[in-house]
């Protein structure tokens, strides 16, 4: 496995999408911040030229960390529909190999990214912004850290379902549904005529991150109210994280198994 | 004796509801060059992903170097390079940058392996094209060089001449046969180019609607394609009477278009014009013929149909 790996990071490293993606990504954090203390400078009634401000933009929209997985995971997978897949099976590796070595690597690439792109923000917030003040970034970190696991999984889901569709328009389908699953959830436990079903459904979609990340969490330039600083919170959001993972690392296992290349 | 590379019993593949193959079994022996002969959804390629372990069977089994179990057979597709279908290959990548992601993967010591199988197949003033901008034929060779790293001692080809050019055909023949010859490789192959099996297999199955109708030893395949008559006459069915009769000879085939083909015949050919004209018959035509491959898969695709 570890050879598969390194032909992979071979393969990640000979190709532009990582390059761009880890200079757009920070790129568009410094030139946001860029922007704050530009305005902030120019105009003394403009009050969003603070590190607060540019941490919280991450904080309330933490669901753009599971639409980055989405993301990692689409542009590193293209295997199946290169054909490469096909070949690395007759090389006699396993296809559970391939599967966790296939993630590991994404992972890895993943964790980069992130690591650069918050620390292009955070960096560039303290060095350009105003009211240099560390709660926003324990904030921050506590989201990512809490979010973390389920971002994961979301990667894990592409490579599953990548394997499973060869075209960029079933990927888009799934992903649109795998976004909208959570939703239906919550809705269906809304209506009364279900009853305890209702209840049984309210309980599931509490615990389904996704759910977590579009309706309990509120963060604005003064209001912080996120589910990972509530007493178990935080350990909601992993533990529902890790489960995700255990279910895509199942199917993908199964899936990898079974699908005729 | 040689070692079994390959060897199925009664394989078979269903998709869906339809049979590609239909209890197979084949024998590939260390040091042969085996080619599998059929038409398109003969199962040909479906045998060589079975093999590959691309797809999995729905009955039967086989084995690999002697190797049953999964993990066995894991093992042993280390020993092998695979060409099936098209290569996959990353398009933005160059050629050389393909051939060393395949060489990390196979574990391949030495980056001189992937000059080795550039110049093997004649990529090499081509290393640093992008994959994107690849002719048929340099995809074809280049699938080819994936399947040389590391020195497989088996080859599996599906269709390897595809979208090569007449000298490309020939370097790949020669190839092939170079590295059966020097590094004893056993090769497994399949193409709908009957004419250049004809140059290099020692062994043939064939496939016809997913059953094996035939596997035969190249010597087997020349006695069997040995000489014969081929005697046009106006009334077919009565000279074999008389063939039978006044010459007692029973190995020939009457042909849907009233020739008949005289197995056996001895040196003497004017011995059946001679029948002929005795009994009155018109002889249209007479010669001495060999069967090509060509001919012989014809007659083994009748037999086919008749077993379907």
């Amino acid at each position: 496995m570890l050879s598969y790996m390194k032909s992979e990071i071979y393969h990640v490293l000979h190709e532009k999408t990582i390059y761009i993606a880890a200079t757009v990504l920070p790129g568009l954090t410094v030139l946001m911040n860029v922007m704050l203390a530009v305005l902030s400078g120019v105009d003394e009634s403009f009050r969003y030229g603070t590190v607060r401000f540019s941490l919280n933009m991450l904080t309330g929209l933490m669901i753009a960390v599971v639409y980055a997985a989405i993301a990692m995971g689409s542009l590193l997978t293209s295997d199946k529909k290169t054909g490469v897949l096909k070949n690395i099976v007759a090389t006699g590796l396993s296809r559970e190999k391939i599967f966790i070595g296939k993630c590991l690597v994404t992972l890895l690439f993943s964790v980069i990214l992130l690591i650069l792109t918050v620390g292009a923000l955070v960096a560039s917030a303290y060095l350009l912004l105003e009211n240099r003040e560390w709660e926003p970034l324990r904030q921050l970190l506590s989201g990512i850290l809490t979010i973390f696991p389920f971002a994961v999984a979301t990667m894990m889901y592409i490579i599953v379902v990548s394997m499973h569709n060869d075209s960029n328009g079933n990927l888009i389908i799934m992903c649109f549904l795998y976004l909208l699953f959570p939703h239906i959830i919550r809705a269906l436990s809304m209506v009364d005529v279900f009853g305890v079903v209702a209840t049984v459904l309210g309980k599931i979609s509490s615990w389904l991150p996704l759910n977590m990340l579009n309706y309990e969490v509120d963060v604005w330039f003064s209001s912080y109210d996120c589910f990972w600083n509530k007493p178990g919170g935080m350990a909601r959001g992993i533990l529902a994280g890790i489960a995700w993972i255990v279910i895509m690392g199942v199917a993908g296992i199964r899936v990898y198994r079974k699908q005729d290349l | 004796m040689e070692m079994d590379i390959v060897k199925s019993i009664n394989l078979s593949k269903d998709y869906k509801k339809f049979r590609a193959l239909n209890k197979v079994n084949i024998t590939v022996k260390q040091g042969e060059i085996y080619g599998l002969v059929g038409d398109n959804g003969a199962g040909k390629t479906t045998f060589l992903k079975l093999l590959a372990g691309q797809i999995s069977a729905s009955e039967g089994s086989f084995s690999l170097f002697g190797k049953e179990s999964n993990a066995g057979k894991a093992e042993a597709r280390s020993r092998i390079g695979v060409m099936i279908e098209e290569t996959g290959f990353y398009p933005n990548m160059t050629i050389a940058q393909n051939l060393e992601y395949y060489r990390r993967m196979k574990a391949v010591a030495g980056k001189e392996a992937v000059e080795e199988a550039l110049s093997l197949t004649g990529l090499m003033p081509y290393s640093k094209k992008k994959c994107k901008a690849m002719s048929m034929g340099m995809k074809q060779r280049l699938g080819l060089a994936i399947a040389l790293l590391g020195k497989p001692e088996f080859l599996i080809l599906d269709e390897p001449i595809n979208g090569l050019d007449p000298s490309g055909i020939v370097e790949v023949r020669n190839l092939l046969l170079k590295l059966n010859k020097e590094r004893n490789t056993t090769i497994l192959l399949s193409s709908h180019i009957l004419s250049e099996l004809e140059q290099i297999a020692t062994v043939y199955g064939f496939l016809h609607k997913g059953n094996l109708v035939e596997q035969i030893t190249v010597e087997q395949l020349k006695e069997n394609c040995a000489d014969f008559i081929e005697i046009k006459v106006g009334d077919a069915a009565r000279f074999s009477v008389l063939l039978e009769r006044k010459l007692g000879h029973t190995n020939y085939s009457v042909l849907p278009d009233n020739s008949i083909h005289i197995f056996e015949p001895g040196e003497q050919i004017e011995r059946y014009s001679n029948l002929a004209a005795e009994e009155g018959l018109p002889v249209l035509g007479l010669g001495r013929r060999k069967k090509s491959l060509e001919e012989y898969y014809a007659d083994v695709k009748r037999r086919g149909m008749e077993l379907c």
